[in-house]
């Protein structure tokens, strides 16, 4: 049995880091200046994360502007283009525009390795994630002025994300978060998910944690049968009938539940979280209890609050934490 | 009331303009206690008359007071109504910030929030019409943290009524040209019906010319809705799109105006007066002339104030060429008091 507490996504970043990096864009501060207060910060938000026994953190941290930035940067044939609003948030992301023919380079490698380095100088027990946005979400979330179809869009996407998430592995990443929030809405194209995933999988050794948030899973679920998923992260906040569902569906994969709403200030009550943890671990080996989403839309330290009810919440059950 | 006739295409801003950087200084050291309110404000005050003159030499027709007190669109209002809460920053993009409120008890109007803001604004204005920047009831209600009504409908309801009083005190204090600013309109498809009630509830019985802006967003989610919405003008922002979606204009009621966005906010790229020519010459197609206003995407403030001013400058210069092309077309007809 295993019950962890564990990010999704990425934390908010503080308010002075983001001063910091705008300095460091307009060239006001140089890069062993830059470098070393991100490093400390980093540090200051890991060492905190595992106190309160969150045992699983993530790459993307708070280094990156939005899910696709770093992807859309160093992907050949990708740029990144105007602001767009990020699903039906009061943020916004810069939507990749698909020029010319994707060529993979190593995107957020270099996240996943200054993490980690961090977290073993620090002596930290902590568990890195890494994170990558899906090729269907990708796909749709981008403006395709390239390729043909998105069908063919989302296979070169899969192919770079998957070599990409094959880098990951190596280098230490137990899993490799997929997010794909659009399974959640109506009228998915599932044969193209499930294409794109498939292709994606294939070239991936490390586990596959695929991430879904703001709205309910069950009208795919079924769909999600067969592909290699090791853990599936469902939103429970905001589709907290689907849990019943799901909870007796068993496709051997893990649950990661999002139970912590990471788009409101109000904190979680830890017994209510606990008892959602012991219903789950019920049913499934491995349960992570997790904030529903990344964690940006919430001030920094609402984000920790959470983050403490999140852990005393697995600690509070047979074989967490 | 009198009448009167603006030039055709008249040119406006959205609200915002990037702060002088003294007053940046002045707030910095007001925050550290080392300057007294009043200074503050009298700084506020000359920062209004800078960005006033900006517009004033860049040729712009209606100018705003730039949003020089306002940190930011939701919270300036939260802080002004009682029942709101601040945590702390939430990132938008970017490194942007703004500080998301948060509802913690019953909302109540506890007097004029911009009020002072517009007249301050009319008397050093070189133009007789001025635009005043109102953040609308939905806006303010999906950009804060519920943690006490029972819903966001609910939320939105009373911040409606607030809101009303506050376009009514405007009316009296004799504005004319007031813009609702509701760029999260068309952000959650399920919401938009009730949303728009909660917008029309805020403009109920109010006598004025209302714009209404909506930016970064899905406009064909609210398209159904332009006959409905007590407004009589779209600003929307078409130059990020690259002027894509420009067949949204062809959905807004013959009665109602398109306040065209030709200017990126997000890009210290200053457009070419060509470029910008070429957008308006394509919107004419779509529209007359008589029901397009010209304005930024959206606020200013985000940019350095000399780009901001030469960007002002550029769809200034882009609009006389087109004018110049539509010899004979009478502009659009203001009533203000």
């Amino acid at each position: 049995m295993r019950i962890e507490a564990a990010l999704v996504g990425g934390l908010p970043r503080p308010y002075r880091i983001g001063r910091l990096m705008s300095k460091y864009r307009d060239g006001k501060v140089d890069e062993e200046t830059y470098m070393s207060r991100l490093r400390k910060e980093l540090v200051k938000a890991l060492r905190r994360v595992e106190r309160y026994g969150v045992t699983i953190v993530v790459n993307s941290m708070f280094l990156w502007d939005d899910l696709f930035q770093p992807f859309a940067e160093a992907f050949e044939g990708v740029e990144r283009g105007g602001l767009y609003r990020f699903l039906d948030n009061n943020f916004y992301y810069r939507v990749p525009i698909i020029k010319g023919p994707i060529r993979h380079r190593p995107a957020s490698l270099s996240h996943f390795k200054l993490v980690k380095g961090l977290v073993e100088e620090a002596g930290l027990n902590l568990s890195i994630k890494a994170v990558i946005p899906g090729p269907y979400t990708f796909t749709l979330m981008s403006e395709n002025r390239f390729y043909n179809s998105a069908r063919e869009l989302a296979l070169e996407l899969a192919e770079a994300l998957g070599k990409e998430a094959r880098l990951l592995g190596e280098a230490g990443a137990e899993f490799v978060e997929v997010h794909e929030p659009l399974l959640t809405l109506q009228g998915v194209q599932v044969d193209l998910f499930k294409h794109a995933y498939e292709r994606l999988s294939s070239k991936v050794s490390a586990g596959l944690w695929l991430q879904t948030y703001f709205g309910p899973l069950e009208h795919v679920l079924e769909e999600l049968e067969g592909l290699r998923i090791d853990v599936l992260g469902v939103d429970a906040v905001e589709a907290p009938k689907q849990l019943e569902g799901i909870l007796g569906f068993d496709a051997g994969w893990g649950l990661a539940i999002g139970a912590v709403d990471s788009r409101n200030t109000r904190v979680e009550r830890v017994g209510e979280l606990r008892r959602l943890v012991q219903m789950a671990a019920e049913r499934f080996d491995r349960v992570f209890l997790t904030p529903n989403s990344m964690m940006d839309f919430i001030p920094v330290q609402v984000a920790f609050r959470k983050l403490r009810v999140l852990g005393m919440a697995v600690r509070g059950v047979v074989g967490g934490g | 009331m009198d009448e009167l006739r603006l030039p055709v295409l008249p040119t406006t801003v959205i609200g915002s303009y990037p702060r002088p950087r003294w007053l940046r200084e002045i707030i910095r050291l007001w925050r550290a206690g080392r300057v007294k309110e009043k200074h503050l404000r009298e700084a506020f005050d000359d920062a209004v008359v800078a960005v006033v003159r900006d517009q004033e030499e860049a040729g712009v027709d209606i100018p705003s007071d730039g949003e020089q007190r306002r940190d930011e669109m939701v919270e300036y209002f939260a802080e002004r109504i009682e029942g709101f809460r601040f945590y702390g920053p939430v990132r938008v993009w970017g490194n942007a910030y703004y500080r998301k409120p948060a509802v913690v008890g019953p909302l109540k109007y506890k007097g004029a929030i911009v009020v002072e803001e517009f007249d301050f604004l009319r008397r050093v204005s070189y133009s007789p019409v001025v635009k005043v920047t109102i953040t609308g009831p939905y806006t303010i209600a999906d950009w804060s943290f519920n943690e006490y009504y029972s819903s966001k409908e609910e939320l939105a309801f009373e911040l409606a009524r607030i809101i009303n009083r506050e376009l009514k005190a405007l009316e009296e204090a004799g504005a004319s040209y007031i813009q609702i600013d509701e760029p999260a309109l068309p952000t959650h498809p399920d919401e938009v019906e009730w949303a728009v009630m909660a917008v029309n509830e805020a403009l109920r019985g109010v006598n004025v010319k209302l714009g209404m802006h909506i930016c970064y967003g899905d406009y064909w989610r609210i398209a159904p809705y332009f006959e409905e919405l007590r407004v009589s003008q779209f600003a929307l922002e078409f130059a990020n799109r690259g002027f894509k979606d420009l067949g949204i204009a062809e959905a807004i009621p013959e009665d109602k105006e398109l306040g065209f966005g030709v200017i990126d906010v997000h890009s210290r790229r200053v457009e070419s007066v060509e470029e910008v020519a070429a957008a308006l010459r394509k919107i004419l197609k779509i529209l007359p002339p008589q029901r397009i206003y010209v304005n930024p995407d959206c606020g200013l403030k985000l940019l350095p104030r000399r780009i901001a001013k030469r960007k002002m400058e550029v769809m200034v210069k882009a609009t006389k060429i087109v004018r110049g092309e539509l010899k004979g077309v009478e502009g659009p007809v203001l009533r203000v008091p």
